[in-house]
């Protein structure tokens, strides 16, 4: 196990090196250049002798090997630069709004675990039933419904119509409610089928038959027995799903003008704050290879028949 | 020759076998239906209204749902019937060129990485571990406004980043074809790589990724929506329909039909692929069959 974990981790640094050479890369493709850019966001009529001093300063004249070393070196120091909008530390704002994305994520997997895990259960239990065909729309549904058209909905009918909950803003649970429902929405739909097809593949097994033959009553073998066992691969789903997750608060706080880190990034695209931008997108590369490595290794423990000989 | 006729004979009964069982699958055929009747509208769009979907008439803004205007009418006084059907259009036709891009590359790339392998499968397959690294939408979204908000640099950003996936599963096709013994043996005949490729395993490879792309043009068509409604993909006044629910954003409170139209096109017509999709997908699964 020990093994496994340093042979990946070992991968991951490798992988977050390739990842810190495109988000670099991200930058060359700026249309323009940045030192005039810079200058122009400063509210300065530039000359080009001005540029020159300023691409002399920020390096951009070093060849490109150098200014990425450079950068490498700022990186890991947590420097991830100046945003040219607030001019404040790009790594400092992204982590003051970090904790309302947070929420925000774990409000739309509380959210999706109470939708799917039932529906999930039951479509299985109930295969073929009424239960299951009304799942089997819910999934199509949920997968094909834009989420910031649902969103929209969901404000329309519940904050517009019926006042029940705010429009926007962050603040309180009911503030919290419909974003979760926007963001756990579509990966519920996807959920319920998998827990479905995973639960009828564990209840057909052996030693649920040993269960039942032993006079255990039905509900705890599901829950005891199946369950357990039927979670197993849902979690590896999920690694490969965060990316979903992290895609969906951008999306999801621009609608409810939730103050996180998405919204900062799409505000951030259009006053053409490229520190900010790369900045995120390598914050949420780390993110999404770090809980990847953790899924993968909990589904090692978790699931003991997996030999972690091997495998990367 | 009576050889000939029972294999064409055969031939024919599996295709219609294939074609039975899709139809069989009802969900299958609803999404057929419901597609063909989306191309069809939009196809149609000038018959259907007079309407020009870009002509502002501010004394008209805001109005609800009439007889004049079917679906009410935008902030600019736009028709919102006209606008969804000829944001059709746009959008499937958006999704369709990216979907082609992105085969071309996913598959070439694909295609080399499995064919040659060794150093430059390597290399690629290095490349493409990174790629995966980055959440898809978040990647395109950063793109996308690095080259600056439009149609064009959207679709360059949503195909950078999905062609991966292609080129992951063209990979894994090609190395198991290529070990089969006609590969083997047209090789050891002395035909060309191009020709070996071309005639031996792209035939192959064609039909699952057919299917695949089908199933993929739901989330292209989602993606791009996704990215306009965050202003960066079509600008206005392209009537496109995620950048015409983010145009009906700010009047949500006394104008709901802005936004819930160009909405419902995008489920409608993405559940359409899903459904053929997942219809087609049971037919090449393996499992199934």
């Amino acid at each position: 196990m020990i093994n496994y974990i340093a042979k990946r981790s070992f991968y991951l640094i490798i992988v977050m090196i390739g990842v810190s050479i495109l988000t670099f890369g991200l930058s060359q493709l700026i249309p323009g250049d940045p030192a005039e850019l810079i200058l122009r966001q400063m509210g300065m009529e530039a000359t080009t002798e001005e540029v020159e001093i300023l691409r002399d300063r920020l390096g951009l004249n070093d060849p490109l090997v150098v200014q990425y070393s450079k950068w490498v070196r700022n990186v890991l120091r947590g420097d991830l630069g100046r945003s040219f909008r607030t001019g404040g530390d790009v790594a400092e704002e992204i982590l003051y709004q970090l904790p309302a994305t947070i929420e925000l994520t774990f409000g739309g997997l509380v959210i999706m675990i109470f939708l799917a895990l039932p529906i999930g259960i039951l479509s299985a239990i109930f295969k073929n039933k009424w239960i299951d065909h009304t799942s089997r729309i819910f999934a199509f549904f949920g997968a094909s419904m834009p989420s910031f058209w649902l969103g929209l909905m969901l404000i329309y009918l519940f904050s517009v119509r019926l006042s029940i909950f705010p429009v926007m803003g962050r603040g309180t649970l009911r503030h919290l409610f419909l974003p979760s429902v926007t963001l756990g929405m579509g990966m519920a739909a996807t959920y319920a089928r998998l827990i479905r097809a995973s639960m009828l593949e564990v209840l057909g097994e052996d030693f649920i038959l040993a269960a039942r033959s032993r006079g255990l009553r039905e509900n705890i073998i599901i829950i005891n027995n199946a369950l357990k066992n039927a979670l197993i691969p849902v979690v590896t789903a999920f690694g490969m799903s965060f990316g979903h997750l992290l895609g969906g608060t951008v999306i999801v706080e621009n609608i409810f003008a939730w103050p996180g880190v998405g919204k900062f990034l799409v505000e951030s695209i259009f006053s053409r704050d490229y520190p900010v931008i790369q900045g995120y997108v390598l914050w949420t590369a780390l993110t999404f290879v770090v809980v990847n490595l953790i899924v993968d290794i909990s589904y090692r423990l978790l699931d003991p028949r997996i030999s972690t000989e091997g495998k990367m | 020759m009576e050889h000939k006729i029972n294999l064409t004979q055969q031939v024919k009964t599996y295709k219609s076998l294939n074609i039975h069982k899709v139809f069989k699958d009802k969900m299958a055929l609803v999404g057929c239906v419901v597609l063909i009747l989306v191309l069809l509208l939009t196809a149609m769009a000038p018959l259907l209204t007079r309407n020009d979907p870009v002509k502002v008439d501010l004394m008209e803004r805001l109005n609800p749902p009439s007889r004049t205007y079917p679906m009410g009418t935008d902030h600019l006084g736009r028709c919102i019937f006209a606008r969804t059907l000829y944001g059709g259009r746009v959008s499937m036709t958006i999704a369709i060129i990216v979907l082609i891009i992105i085969l071309t590359i996913g598959v070439s790339i694909g295609l080399l990485s499995g064919y040659m392998g060794g150093f430059i499968d390597n290399f690629i397959m290095r490349v493409i571990d990174i790629l995966l690294a980055f959440p898809g939408l978040i990647l395109a979204l950063a793109i996308a406004g690095i080259l600056g908000p439009n149609l064009m640099n959207t679709m360059i950003a949503v195909a950078a980043v999905q062609w991966v996936g292609y080129a992951r599963i063209v990979r894994g096709m090609v190395l198991s074809i290529k070990e089969k013994d006609y590969v083997k043996i047209a090789s050891t005949s002395g035909t060309s790589h191009t020709s070996i490729i071309l005639r031996h395993i792209l035939p192959n490879i064609i039909s699952p990724i057919i299917v695949l792309a089908t199933l993929d043009v739901g989330s292209i068509i989602l993606r791009i929506a996704g990215l306009s409604f965050l202003g960066l993909g079509a600008q206005p006044p392209t009537p496109e329909w995620g950048a015409m629910i983010n145009d009906g954003r700010s009047y949500i409170q006394t104008a709901p039909w802005v936004i819930f139209f160009p909405g419902a096109a995008i489920l409608l017509v993405v559940m359409a692929f899903n459904l053929i999709g997942d219809g087609l997908r049971d037919l090449y699964d393996p499992k199934s069959v």
